[in-house]
């Protein structure tokens, strides 16, 4: 039994290449068709804060972006549906759509005036992407 | 006894680190949530074990005059309980992750300077969970036939239920890192059908043994060995009569109805299997024909 099991691990490991690979092949998507769909929450004036972490996206894949502005509901959904890769915008730290989608480590964190965080949001088990956008965000932040 | 008592002692130990290591990498991986849980309820039979040994020492008292030799029995239930339990909860989990199409996010983390993806620590917190459970378990099952304990031997299918989930779970976190969402929720499902059916079954002979039922062979339902040899001879011995057994913990009591006892009865010698295990006899008691109720 924990031979084959062994066995099973070890045949799987050497089968991937790339680790972690998305469930829903985003990365792979936005390589192959060098565009990344990026839905803007309205408000807030986010666009120059976010411009840095966007470029560095863009070298990390090669692929450039294209903007769609909206209200955060239906960006939300279109990003769960898989219509866009990828959303920026203002959320607050205990935002109901934490479980639904994935909430990456903000860009800026918010202030007792201004409790809001500047956050991109990616689909849940995207893992080789939203790993991506982390490093994105940790170069544009001056961690790595 | 002292033997079982100490392995149970170091499950508790090693069941509380691996609760602990677990803990720290959880992140947002439902399967990793589900095992630690697992984990977490494991700590019940051997916790019930040790309370129950402990008020099995004790002699009869005023309040208890029969003693407490069937706080055993009970601690067969909730162990067996738990083990349902847990059963349940991974097999509703796995279902509902399965129907809802739950797609878990494993991300990365900086660690010393580096990124590592947190499947990669989930996979080695999974394995350090499956080692104590797999040789723990393997040592309890000999010892609870011995002992003729079902609480160590449903502590034993607890912890292969735990390695095994542990197992389903470092298959789950490979299968999400190469893209299979479903891969820890079909393996998850597949092996909590196997814990339930475990937990069913102890669940059941714990209830025949709480309501006097005939002694059930250990980890099963069947009729026990021993029991039936024992019915057998006693038959032989009185003809006509009606002979009855009840397991109380892990001790045989038999009654012999419709005749009166003619001598002082040798319990040792009475006992038709393995001489060692004639201490499972601790009872003969007699009801006359004319006070059968």
């Amino acid at each position: 039994m924990n031979w084959r099991l062994a066995l099973l691990c070890a045949g799987l490991l050497a089968g991937c290449s790339s680790f972690p690979k998305d469930v829903d092949g985003t990365l792979a998507k936005i390589e192959r068709d060098g565009v990344i769909r990026v839905g803007m929450i309205a408000g807030g004036g986010t666009r120059q804060a976010v411009a840095p972490f966007l470029r560095a996206v863009e070298a990390e894949t090669g692929a450039h972006v294209t903007i769609v502005d909206g209200p955060a509901e239906p960006l939300l959904l279109d990003l769960k549906e898989g219509r866009i890769d990828l959303i920026l915008g203002e959320t607050a730290a205990e935002s109901p759509w934490q479980d639904e989608v994935a909430f990456i480590e903000p860009l800026r964190r918010g202030s007792e005036e201004r409790p809001l965080e500047l956050t991109p949001i990616a689909r849940n088990g995207e893992n080789a992407w939203i790993m991506l956008l982390q490093r994105a965000g940790r170069k544009v932040r001056g961690v790595a | 006894m002292k033997r079982a008592e100490r392995l149970e002692w170091w499950n508790i130990a090693f069941t509380i680190s691996i609760v602990a290591v677990m803990g720290a990498v959880l992140g947002n991986s439902q399967t990793m949530k589900t095992a630690w849980v697992e984990d977490t309820l494991g700590l019940i039979p051997p916790a019930v074990f040790l309370v129950a040994i402990r008020f099995e020492r004790r002699g009869a008292d005023g309040g208890f005059p029969f003693g407490y030799a069937r706080v055993h029995s009970l601690a067969f239930l909730i162990a067996a309980v738990a083990l349902c339990g847990v059963g349940l909860f991974l097999l509703r989990d796995a279902i509902s992750t399965l129907l809802t199409r739950e797609h878990a996010t494993v991300a990365g983390i900086d660690l010393f300077g580096r990124e590592i993806w947190l499947g990669w620590l989930m996979i080695a917190a999974q394995t350090y969970a499956i080692i104590p459970p797999l040789i723990i378990g393997r040592l309890e099952q000999p010892l609870a036939r011995r002992l003729q304990d079902e609480v160590l031997f449903t502590d034993s299918k607890m912890n292969k239920a735990n390695w095994q989930t542990g197992a389903a779970g470092i298959v789950g976190i490979i299968g999400l890192g190469l893209g299979w969402w479903w891969a820890d929720a079909a393996a998850a499902a597949f092996i909590s059908l196997g814990i339930v059916a475990d937990g069913w079954r102890a669940l059941r002979v714990a209830t025949a043994e709480l309501v006097d039922g005939t002694p059930r062979a250990l980890g099963c339902t069947g009729p026990d060995e021993e029991a039936g040899l024992l019915i057998r001879k006693l038959e032989a011995q009185y003809p006509g009569a009606d002979i009855r057994l009840r397991e109380t913990g892990r001790y045989i009591h038999a009654e012999v109805r419709g005749v009166t006892p003619d001598a002082r009865q040798d319990l040792e010698a009475l006992w038709p299997g393995d001489p060692k295990r004639s201490w499972r006899l601790a009872q003969l008691s007699f009801v006359p024909p004319d006070q059968e109720p």
